[in-house]
């Protein structure tokens, strides 16, 4: 009876000792961060003057009528629409390829880790944020004004819109290899740019490829949009059946682009998956 | 061949890495450092090839003491070997071993994989050393840790080094494969004449393989002696 005592009195000093390391399952950070997001869209919501619910009742009739517009899917110049396609995919080629080639020595003066300097790299870092913060739509815009219609613009628009992001993401993935490898060769005495082609380049590979396979389906589909400021490709068709009222072409086009950008989607993953 | 003198060196954080280390090494020694983690044996390994520079003292090579402007020597005759191999894991082990060549070879040529003949002769003779042969040209991540660390090895010593610093070159490896590399470094130290300096935690492989033991505790030397005399002042380090 007595020990059994003692065995209760230490249990509850035990629990008493370990109450106090108690902490509540969400911290008061957690908290406020929600209720914050909470405060925030809906401080959002009432300045846009948005109503969901009206969205879903009045709103309701007009895309039933125009989905019953678009159906059925018209094709009957489908051959002109592949061709279309086709040259929205060059002009995604093509762009990325020249975003590629542009961005891979903006990347490696914009990786702070190996910038030669701090001036040179925040000239970089700067030029690769511009680009960036400009839309590719205001790129082309303004490039269909300067050298007329065609696909010319929207390969540039691409290009050089798409430059800023690769920079971006080739920098960051320079700055995050490890660095044993870098480590090991300068200890052998190897020179800088020996040092980036050995132990820098070979690391970033995979996510290289990623990047570029996720940036070639991001401007496949951007350039889909470029054709309607006369970029050229399926997007001038796209535009000219909207204003024609052809719904219907419409929904064909949709169709078509849809089924490229899935091919595509899954051909990327495909590769990104082989590569390590 | 190599002489330490008074080498001290503190951290920005205020930690005092080295205080005032000296010692001698004569050509064709096996020398392990001892010391617990943080005792600076790694700090001593950088600064002598110029990977940490050091704020007092010296370091002689060869009779010549080392500058900023003649690192590139004492690196072109060191070689280096690391606790987590340092490789480029999807690069094959030959081009992660002419690597070790970078320091001698043409500077354009090699930034685009071009090698001459005889360097890449030298590559696969390397790996024969080590015993890689057959796998010159698989990816270094499809071999094992002992596998990797053979490659640092062979990165190492294909630019015929007259001193290899090995930092804890068996620290990531189970003790069979340690033990195999140990007897690798031990028989590359007898058959090529080439000065081992290399930390260590492990008391028994000091005690097997080396000539002569340092043991480094808090940045400074507490006994210098040869291997056979470790037992008796290994409570030295420890304590």
């Amino acid at each position: 009876m007595n020990n059994k005592n003692i065995f209760k009195l230490t249990e509850n000093n035990q629990k008493e000792n370990l109450e106090k390391y108690l902490r509540p399952q969400w911290s008061w950070k957690t908290i406020t961060f929600i209720i914050s997001t909470i405060a925030l869209l809906t401080v959002v919501t009432i300045d846009l003057e948005i109503n969901f619910i009206n969205l879903f009742t009045d709103s309701f009739k007009y895309f039933a009528d125009i989905f019953s517009r678009m159906l059925p899917p018209d094709f009957s110049n489908f051959n002109e629409l592949i061709f279309s396609m086709i040259e929205t995919i060059e002009i995604a080629i093509l762009g990325t390829f020249i975003a590629i080639v542009l961005s891979i020595p903006l990347a490696l003066l914009s990786a702070k880790n190996i910038a030669p300097n701090i001036v040179i790299f925040f000239i970089a870092r700067t030029i690769t944020v511009f680009f960036r913060a400009i839309p590719e739509f205001i790129i082309a815009m303004i490039l269909v004004i300067a050298i007329g219609f065609g696909a010319m613009p929207g390969v540039l628009a691409l290009g050089i819109h798409t430059m800023g992001f690769l920079a971006k993401f080739y920098a960051e993935d320079i700055e995050h290899i490890n660095k044993g490898p870098v480590e090991a060769l300068r200890s052998s005495g190897a020179s800088k740019r020996q040092i980036i082609s050995f132990a820098v380049i070979p690391q970033i590979i995979p996510s290289f490829v990623a990047n570029n396979l996720y940036i070639l389906d991001r401007n496949i589909r951007m350039a889909t949009m470029l054709g309607i400021v006369g970029a050229g490709g399926i997007g001038y068709e796209l535009q000219s059946a909207f204003r024609m009222f052809e719904y219907p072409k419409v929904s064909a086009i949709i169709i078509i682009i849809f089924i490229t950008i899935f091919i595509i989607d899954n051909l990327s993953s495909y590769i990104r998956s082989k590569i390590k | 061949m190599l002489e330490i003198n008074n080498l001290r060196k503190n951290f920005n954080n205020g930690t005092r890495a080295l205080k005032g280390v000296s010692f001698k090494v004569k050509r064709g020694e096996f020398i392990s450092i001892l010391g617990p983690s943080g005792s600076g044996k790694t700090t001593l390994l950088r600064s002598i090839n110029g990977l940490e520079p050091i704020e007092s003292g010296e370091v002689i090579f060869n009779n010549n003491k080392i500058t900023k402007e003649n690192l590139s020597e004492i690196q072109r005759k060191t070689g280096m070997i690391f606790q987590e191999f340092n490789l480029v894991n999807n690069l094959s082990s030959i081009n992660n071993v002419l690597t070790g060549l970078l320091n001698s070879s043409s500077k354009f040529l090699s930034m685009f994989y071009l090698f001459t003949k005889e360097q890449k002769l030298e590559a696969l003779q390397s790996l024969k050393t080590v015993g890689l042969l057959e796998k010159s040209y698989s990816r270094v991540d499809e071999l094992s840790g002992g596998q990797r660390q053979r490659i640092g090895i062979a990165r190492a010593i294909i630019k015929k080094p007259i001193l290899l610093l090995a930092d804890e070159p068996v620290a990531s490896l189970d003790p069979k494969a340690a033990l195999s590399t140990m007897k690798l470094l031990k028989k590359i130290n007898k058959d090529f004449n080439i000065t081992i300096l290399c930390n260590l935690h492990q008391t028994n492989l000091a005690m097997e393989f080396s000539d002569r033991v340092i043991g480094l505790s808090d940045g400074s030397i507490v006994f210098d002696q040869e291997a056979k005399y470790l037992e008796k002042n290994i409570n030295k380090l420890y304590s």
